[in-house]
């Protein structure tokens, strides 16, 4: 089950193809490996079919495209269909061969950046390895659509000035916090990235205030999970109404806080003592974890010993 | 293992043939089990879900199944208990979920239980479903008090039919176990057997001894199954005509070989076919508040060997999302009928890959059961024979209605011709061939040759990369707006219909933008 009900989010994903019937056995064969999400694939052989429907949704994230779609060429066929959503930078295209690698197939490839992968429709038309086919396709997509948002200069940046403000230990155990209970909670791909972000996000948004509001893109994704402030319930947190990346956001920082004032292992005990199998997620999680999160603490704490002692 | 017997909903596919119920796979691997589960939790208009419990009595309820939508992987399900249900002390649940026309068991250990209201009894998630051989045919409620008579060796008696299936029904009482005889409906007289009781009533199979006796019990079935469903012959032949044009039907079939009278001679048609009803054509149409929504048939269009090939054919519909049940009711009921039917049949039926909704209904199913079904490109002709007195065997002839269809049967093309307007284009004068043209003239000419006519419209099927005939252009055409050829055998047609039904749900929540 490594990919969710929620891991598509709310994207539409497109097929489009001239070959005959190809482009609906496709769209089967996806939804019969995710079937929960069968609603967000559709196929087309029609040019003007799939060009309407881009045009109305404009959610077409994913767009799945045959060597076979007619006279214009594969970057300009991708290009009309992803330049119609409302998030076109993020949209990104698969390239589907009839078996064999073509020179056009390859130079599509080599001329957009947005084509993440080129595969052999017999391999995704096949029901035992289209699910792993779509996993190896949405780490890709999931890989393409971090460097669009955060690119690798950038994202070193963002960390050397978030050490700037919270030291390295710190950091690194709400980041293994956030991991561990994204890992276990139903969040989409998008909130996923965020989470993964939100340590060093939350201390740039607090610390370096500008820095974060030139790149519209990220702050526009980071407002849906921004933890709520003056939140230090963890049970409050669990059972309260916020979605489940907040909710994931706001008790990485309320433990981050106790973990640094020292009192995170009686905390857990006292808060997690009455948790049952109806509790809500969060806790059943923490508590499943609650071992794990405490020596994620105590690790972190032992490695800033010696620097303590080394400052002293 | 486990209850199979379950309150009627209409709008369910449930567990268990009345008389050959039996237990399927085992679905052991973590995609399966959570593709059922994500299924139930997807659809809950076309799922439902019940629970039993090792107690004394062996207590089962309709139960509400939930999870904490938080989580990224299943770790408990949490059943909820009818109001008023109140259990203690229970190890473990046995629970069973229809979604479409799938039917699981699986039972799990109870873990924890509370009260807010409702009781909630916390379970682990399968790890094992069993998939039960579901009763193929859906069983319908009768609202009404329906009277028939039942005669037993003991006489004749009068009953209350409670709920009926395409080849059975239960009656409101309980009858004694190896009852036969006859089942007495209205001007229907048909052979049945004792099957089993539910709770104070038995459940009888009907066994029919023609197709004709099989469609006939069809047509009473589908008062109850398919309320809105009325035989083409009740309504008024000018509206219905009014319906085909209003509903664009024309646009996609029309060509040069159109002919000036089509309504006048269609609707004559229709007044002869009405001899055919059941024997070879069944015309049904759908009606809801008085207004005419829709029109479909289905038609024997030729014979090989021992198989008769019916074309689902002239499916006509407003299209509307709100209507878009009463489509599937169109498309349904057909399917229905034809399995009923004692002989050997498959369907045929060719479509436009531009309907991406009928593409999906049919492709899913040929995907799910290749060996019952299949889907092709096709190329499809509108073709003028001339007779040219070829030297071919004739044709067989049958009456068809008041006038007569030939029928041609060979390895490279078979097809049938007349009466001209059984399809509102004449679409039924069919040749499926296989691609050869010289062929194709020796069938034509042996159906037009034993109706004794100079020329004949055909609908030619070829496979898609089929070359047009060498003709001149006042002989042939292009169909170019159908473009698929479909057929599924009949073993396979009540399995259409839980594709058809999981189809029609995925687009109606795709039209109204609710996933």
């Amino acid at each position: 089950m490594s990919m969710h009900t929620r891991a598509f989010g709310e994207m539409h994903i497109l097929i489009y193809g001239q070959d005959p019937l190809v482009p609906m056995k496709l769209e089967q064969t996806f939804a019969q490996a995710r079937p929960a999400d069968e609603i967000r694939f559709d196929s087309f052989e029609d040019y003007d079919q799939a060009y309407d429907f881009a045009k109305e949704n404009k959610s077409v994230g994913l767009v799945f495209l045959l060597e076979n779609c007619g006279e214009m060429d594969l970057n300009s066929v991708y290009k009309q269909f992803s330049k119609l959503g409302d998030q076109q930078d993020t949209c990104f295209g698969v390239l589907i061969h009839n078996g064999q690698e073509s020179f056009k197939g390859l130079r599509a490839m080599k001329d957009n950046d947005h084509l993440i992968a080129y595969y052999d429709v017999n391999d995704l038309l096949d029901a035992d390895k289209a699910p792993f086919l779509l996993k190896e396709i949405w780490e890709k997509y999931q890989e393409a659509f971090e460097k669009q948002v955060i690119p690798s200069a950038l994202a070193q940046t963002y960390r050397s000035m978030a050490l700037l403000h919270v030291n390295e230990e710190e950091l690194s155990f709400r980041q293994r916090l956030c991991t561990l209970l994204t890992g276990e909670m139903n969040v989409s791909w998008k909130e996923g990235f965020l989470l993964k972000w939100h340590p060093v996000l939350e201390v740039l948004e607090k610390d370096e205030g500008n820095v974060l509001h030139a790149n519209k893109t990220l702050t526009d994704y980071y407002a849906a999970i921004k933890p709520e402030a003056g939140m230090r319930d963890i049970t409050a947190v669990a059972n309260g109404e916020m979605g489940v990346a907040q909710k994931v956001a706001t008790a990485t920082s309320i433990l981050g806080d106790i973990a640094q004032a020292q009192g995170l292992e009686t905390f857990l005990q006292e808060t997690l003592a009455n948790v049952s199998p109806r509790s809500k997620a969060l806790l059943r999680t923490m508590k499943r974890h609650q071992d794990r999160i405490v020596e994620f603490s105590q690790s972190s704490t032992k490695q800033q010993a010696p620097r303590l002692l080394k400052v002293v | 293992m486990g209850l199979r017997l379950v309150d009627f909903d209409p709008n369910d596919y449930k567990l268990g043939e009345v008389l050959a119920s039996k237990d399927g796979d085992t679905l052991i691997t973590e995609d399966k089990i959570s593709a059922v589960l994500s299924l139930y939790f997807q659809w809950p208009t076309e799922s439902s879900a019940f629970a039993y419990f090792d107690l004394p009595g062996r207590p089962s309820f309709k139960i509400g199944l939930d999870y904490d939508k938080e989580e990224r992987t299943l770790s408990q399900l949490m059943i909820s208990l009818p109001e008023g249900v109140s259990l203690t002390s229970v190890d473990k649940a046995f629970i069973r979920i229809d979604v479409f026309n799938g039917c699981y068991e699986f039972e799990s250990p109870v873990i924890d239980s509370f009260q807010d209201g409702t009781q909630w009894l916390i379970v682990t998630p399968p790890t094992e479903l069993k998939s039960i051989k579901v009763r193929r045919s859906t069983r319908v409620s009768v609202e009404k008090v329906l009277n028939a008579k039942i005669e037993t060796e003991t006489g004749l008696e009068e009953v209350q039919l409670t709920s009926l299936t395409l080849n059975g029904f239960v009656l409101n009482k309980r009858f004694p176990k190896g009852t036969s005889g006859k089942l007495h409906l209205g001007n229907l007289s048909l052979k049945t057997v004792y099957a089993r009781d539910i709770e104070d009533k038995s459940a009888f199979a009907l066994i029919f001894e023609s197709d004709i006796e099989a469609s006939l019990y069809f047509d009473f079935y589908r008062q109850t199954a398919y309320p809105n469903l009325k035989p083409r012959s009740e309504v008024d032949p000018e509206a219905l005509y009014e319906l085909f044009v209003e509903a664009g039907f024309f646009g996609h079939f029309s060509g040069k070989f159109d002919e000036a009278d089509r309504a006048k001679k269609a609707q004559a048609c229709w007044e002869d076919l009405k001899d055919a009803q059941h024997f070879s054509t069944a015309d049904y149409v759908v009606q809801e508040n008085g207004k005419l929504l829709g029109s479909s048939s289905c038609a024997l269009a030729y014979k090989k060997q021992d198989t008769e090939y019916w074309v689902f054919h002239q499916l006509c519909a407003k299209k509307d999302t709100d209507t878009l049940d009463l489509t599937g009711d169109l498309y349904a009921w057909r399917a229905e009928y034809l399995w009923n039917r004692k002989s050997n049949i498959t369907s045929v039926f060719w479509f436009r890959s531009e309907s991406r909704w009928l593409e999906r209904i049919y492709v899913k199913y040929a995907m799910q059961s290749p060996e019952r079904g299949e889907v092709r490109p096709a190329q499809l002709f509108a073709y003028i024979h001339k007779t040219e007195n070829f030297k071919v065997p004739k044709a067989t002839t049958e009456k068809y209605g008041k006038g007569p269809r030939s029928y041609y049967e060979h390895d490279e093309a078979m097809g049938g011709l007349g009466p001209d307007y059984v399809h509102i284009n004449r679409n039924m004068n069919i040749i499926q061939a296989n691609g050869d043209w010289e062929e194709t003239f020796k069938a034509a000419e042996a159906m037009s040759a034993s109706l004794n006519r100079q020329d004949s419209y055909f609908r030619v099927v070829m496979p898609s990369e089929c070359p047009p005939p060498q003709l001149p252009e006042d002989r042939w055409d292009y169909q170019n707006s159908v473009n698929r050829h479909a057929e599924i055998k009949k073993e396979g047609m009540l399995d259409f219909i839980a594709c058809l039904r999981h189809s029609i749900a995925v687009t109606k929540r795709k039209h109204t933008k609710t996933g």
